[in-house]
């Protein structure tokens, strides 16, 4: 018997493509991947949306490619995932066993914390008689991810009703959750609430889109959504998941904001949809209906074109009727190589006047100015400046990086007012 | 707090400390410590200790159940359960408990 002590691995929070294509012909609806792969991507694709057969072949890999391996898995937060797909394999490096094995433990603490964390407000709101819906992770580890250490939660995003939101943060103020003082509150969400050790952070929500992207009618969140045992809170229906899934997905890889300069965990997102579409019992039907009265068939399509490109078993009809008008698949496979195969942080690019001039909006939304008083603007934009100014040197020295981003940007936004 | 290093010990009961959580993670069982977020990983034998450990047991009661379960000669689980009990208490996720 043995007792090990892993605390020192608390809280886990360039690849150059080789021409390594994986082409592979599925069964019958199984997508083909035509997009190309490292072998470590390849890797990581055999964990996230297995197809019949693997795609990488690891058994000659060298220490330098293991290294570039865990290292991408992290970046994408799929260590833990890793360990489960490669548990047992002989062929694996112990090194790396061990590495991996170390955050999936990891994971499985702060699954662990997390999940207490979650019941005590979950109890708290309950008492205060706010109804609450679970969204993304905390929703997907109810519904998707039969192991909680398999997919990484950085915080708990709860919906509730807008005219409840301000019982709500009494229930959470109550059990010592406090607002960070720099968080703005944001458009579809109040500012997160932390404890003092700072380990969870919480988000009521009131919306699931921002105004920008569609008009969800949570009126229809709220009455498809599904009752849990305890009677504490409720699911999303497996459509309206994927959709917010989805949505996300889209959101984080679009680029143009300050907070969303990398892939950082793409690929967990893309496994999400994987999950969702492997375990949940879904009516393509309705989340196309929903995708569409909602205006988010753009931002659903690009999530969802970019899973079955990766080997995630998305019906074609469903994707078709998704479709923008004017969409070019070279678009979403651009979408798919630069945003979610690939690691690193790159500078946010929507156009030039928005990187040298930024509208009074902007300065309000991401940088906390307020609009009427010229010195907060000021200071504001001089915050923004300094924060993007190591991005921007880097990107001078790779100057088509920025140029394919931009162009990449257009083109989605493009899409999205074309429907 | 009592140590099996002392006969008076062996009588205790075992008991999981609160504020200790415990899940069950590929083969392993992961127990964090809510406290300062501390966590430990048991292998099979050290989950079934663990389970065992409910406050109703001593340490003779753990070694008799191991024994019968793992089919293990007595003397050696003995110590091995003397051993693994004490880190676990040392790591303060169990206590010792007065007989009943």
């Amino acid at each position: 018997m043995s007792l090990t002590d892993c605390s020192p691995h608390w809280f886990q929070t360039g690849n150059s493509h080789s021409g390594y294509v994986a082409a592979l012909r599925g069964a019958e609806n199984r997508p083909r991947v035509t997009v190309s792969l490292t072998p470590e991507y390849a890797l990581l694709l055999d964990a996230v949306a297995p197809l019949p057969c693997a795609r990488a072949d690891h058994r000659d890999w060298d220490g330098a490619r293991w290294g570039r391996t865990l290292r991408t898995a992290e970046w994408h937060r799929l260590s833990p995932l890793l360990h489960c797909h490669l548990r047992g394999d002989e062929q694996v490096p112990a090194a790396v066993h061990s590495a991996l094995e170390r955050a999936y433990l990891a994971a499985s603490a702060r699954s662990l914390f997390l999940t207490a964390a979650l019941h005590e407000a979950l109890g708290a709101l309950a008492a205060a008689e706010v109804p609450a819906l679970l969204l993304k992770g905390a929703a997907l580890l109810a519904t998707a991810y039969p192991d909680p250490a398999q997919r990484e939660m950085l915080d708990l995003d709860v919906l509730v009703p807008a005219d409840r939101l301000a019982a709500a943060n009494a229930a959470l103020v109550a059990l010592g959750y406090g607002a960070l003082a720099a968080e703005g509150r944001a458009e579809h969400h109040d500012p997160a609430l932390v404890r003092d050790e700072r380990l969870l952070a919480v988000e009521l929500h009131h919306q699931i889109a921002l105004a920008g992207e569609g008009r969800v009618d949570t009126g229809e969140l709220w009455r498809h959504a599904r009752p849990v045992a305890d009677a504490t809170h409720l699911l999303p229906a497996p459509e309206h998941l994927l959709l917010h899934v989805c949505v996300h997905f889209t959101r984080n890889r679009l680029g143009g904001s300050h907070r969303r300069r990398h892939t950082g965990g793409a690929l967990a997102q893309v496994c999400d949809v994987a999950r969702i579409v492997a375990r949940e019992p879904l009516d393509w039907d309705t989340l196309v209906g929903a995708a569409r009265d909602w205006q988010l068939d753009a931002r659903v399509f690009l999530a969802l074109f970019a899973a079955r490109e990766l080997g995630v078993p998305v019906p074609e009809p469903a994707l078709a009727a998704l479709r923008p008008d004017g969409f070019e698949k070279r678009v979403g496979r651009r979408l798919v190589a630069l945003r979610v195969l690939g690691t690193g942080e790159k500078l946010p690019v929507r156009s030039l006047r928005w990187m040298v001039a930024p509208s009074r909006e902007v300065l309000r939304r991401g940088w906390d100015a307020e609009p009427g008083a010229t010195r907060s603007l000021a200071r504001a934009y001089l915050r923004r400046a300094r924060a993007q100014a190591p991005f921007a040197r880097a990107a001078l020295r790779r100057p088509w990086s920025v140029v394919q981003d931009r162009r990449l940007n257009r083109q989605i936004h493009a899409l999205e007012e074309g429907t | 707090m009592s140590s099996l290093r002392g006969d008076a010990a062996l009588d205790a009961r075992v008991r999981r400390r609160d504020g200790v959580l415990a899940q069950e993670a590929h083969g392993q069982t992961v127990l964090l410590r809510l406290a300062d977020g501390g966590y430990y990983a048991l292998d099979e034998v050290g989950a079934a200790v663990w389970e065992l450990c409910d406050g109703s047991r001593g340490i003779d009661e753990l070694v008799g159940a191991l024994c019968a379960e793992f089919d293990a000669p007595p003397e050696i689980v003995r110590a091995d359960v003397l051993e693994f009990v004490d880190d676990l208490q040392r790591e303060r996720l169990l206590t010792l408990e007065p007989p009943a």
